[in-house]
């Protein structure tokens, strides 16, 4: 005969698996630290390739006038305020990753958490129905 | 107002009881409305502008992620701005490149806000975006509707400027041609103008929306509608853009309506039976409000039958449904 109640608990397990398994995945494989870790270093390689995109559409719009002021202008000087640039469009970005992906571990933890709770609730009932 | 609340239950149930058709077409809609609007403002390429190939297009996107779509939509939009000039291409790529790295990185879901935007630019239905996001999602969701108006203002600019663009031109005048292009939508006051009112209606709705206060989303809705209104049209006389203002009005009023309807879908309180109780823990102190939602349960038809057959079966269904009530089991059982 169907156990209702454990029933009840297994649709609860598998909505959750349906619609968050796979975004709370992260969080029973990796510790907060490793995870925020892993999203920082994919952060570097899109954060710098956007300011890659950013400089070249800057570069595109004045093309003529960089051109034109190629000879006068001081390479060193503007080298430094590219790299400057770089660093504090990337010190931003990383901020960024790290304040929401922080948050998303931190909500993620607790739904898992909740997800465990349900998943022990069917396995106790299973037990209970194996002494019985 | 009974009636109009009952149909809500029956619409919430009908979803919930064939979402699995519902979705699909759904998404058949979304993607028939983004692709032919590609179609019908950006038909460079002949072949690819057919209602067959959106037809076939918005199938496929019925069944897959709206992401996919999103991503689908990106790449056409690009195939034809190639076979207006490879300059217009490389740049829109380079756009929607940005866009991906810089915000939907983080908020992948959010990318439909950013395909709707558009749209609802080409009905005059701008201002319902940032008011639908404010109501609805997390208040730096606004970012996707910003990155839609940019690129709507991208390509509006584009169109209206393809013959200047796609003309053919020598080396020389690539970089010019680049610089066009940026210019659609950098050097147009008018997208900043947008992109700052819609951040402030999206963040004012937000805010008053989240307050603890009665008729919460009714006075955010309002007030949205106000800054909406108010910013532009300060705006566009200040930046001496004129034909503009009835447009405006048409559309913040039947944004309005849309927002109101957003309301009445998701967030129908009846305030005149709040309720407010104090209790405390070993911990805390706490002040709770709770507001009941209106709710109106469906109506069930029940056809009685005259005859002397289906009166036995009547009285036979009524056993079965009392006794179903006092064991609380459920009636098929006694069957």
């Amino acid at each position: 005969m169907l156990n209702q109640e454990r029933v009840e608990e297994m649709i609860r397990l598998a909505i959750f698996d349906q619609r968050e398994g796979e975004a709370c995945k992260p969080m029973i494989q990796y510790f907060r630290k490793d995870y925020i870790v892993k999203e920082l270093l994919k952060s570097f390689v899109t954060g710098t390739l956007a300011f890659a995109i950013i400089i070249g559409l800057g570069f595109m719009y004045q093309a003529e006038n960089i051109v034109n002021s190629l000879n006068t202008v001081d390479m060193k000087g503007s080298l430094i305020e590219l790299g400057a640039a770089y660093l504090i469009f990337m010190a931003v970005y990383f901020g960024v990753t790290y304040v929401i992906y922080y948050k998303r571990y931190s909500t993620g933890r607790q739904k898992v958490k909740k997800y465990f709770v349900h998943l022990k609730k069917v396995i106790r009932s299973y037990h209970q129905e194996d002494h019985s | 107002m009974t009636g109009i609340l009952e149909f809500r239950e029956k619409l919430k149930s009908f979803y919930s009881k064939y979402d699995i058709y519902v979705n699909p077409l759904l998404k058949f809609i979304l993607a028939f409305g983004v692709f032919s609007t590609i179609s019908r403002h950006m038909g460079f390429v002949g072949r690819l502008s057919g209602t067959s190939v959106t037809l076939v297009l918005s199938l496929v996107c019925s069944i897959i992620p709206v992401n996919f779509m999103i991503l689908l939509a990106a790449v056409l939009i690009v195939v034809q701005l190639y076979s207006l000039s490879l300059e217009v291409a490389v740049i829109a790529l380079l756009l929607f490149l940005l866009l991906f790295l810089l915000y939907f990185r983080f908020t992948p879901k959010d990318g439909v806000y950013t395909v709707l935007t558009p749209i609802c630019f080409g009905f005059n239905l701008g201002p319902v975006m940032p008011m639908t996001v404010g109501l609805l999602q997390e208040a730096y969701s606004v970012i996707s509707v910003l990155c839609g108006v940019v690129v709507y203002y991208f390509l509006r600019g584009v169109v209206e400027n393809a013959s200047v663009l796609g003309e053919k031109s020598d080396k020389t005048a690539i970089t010019s041609k680049f610089t066009a292009t940026l210019n659609q939508f950098l050097g147009n006051k008018e997208m900043y103008l947008v992109l700052i009112t819609f951040l402030l209606v999206s963040l004012v709705v937000y805010v008053i929306r989240k307050l603890s206060i009665d008729y919460a989303w009714t006075i955010a809705i309002v007030a949205g509608s106000l800054v909406n209104f108010i910013v532009l049209f300060a705006g566009y006389l200040m930046i001496g853009i004129s034909g503009k203002i009835m447009g405006l009005v048409v559309g913040t009023l039947v944004s309005l309506a849309v927002a109101f309807l957003l309301e009445f879908l998701f967030f129908n309180l009846d305030y005149s039976r709040t309720e407010r109780v104090q209790f405390e823990d070993d911990e805390y102190y706490y002040y709770v409000k709770a507001i009941p939602k209106m709710f109106v349960p469906e109506q069930e038809k029940q056809v009685k039958k005259i005859s002397s057959k289906g009166r036995r079966s009547d009285s036979g269904r009524e056993v079965r449904r009392r006794l179903s009530e006092e064991m609380d089991i459920d009636e098929d059982l006694l069957r």
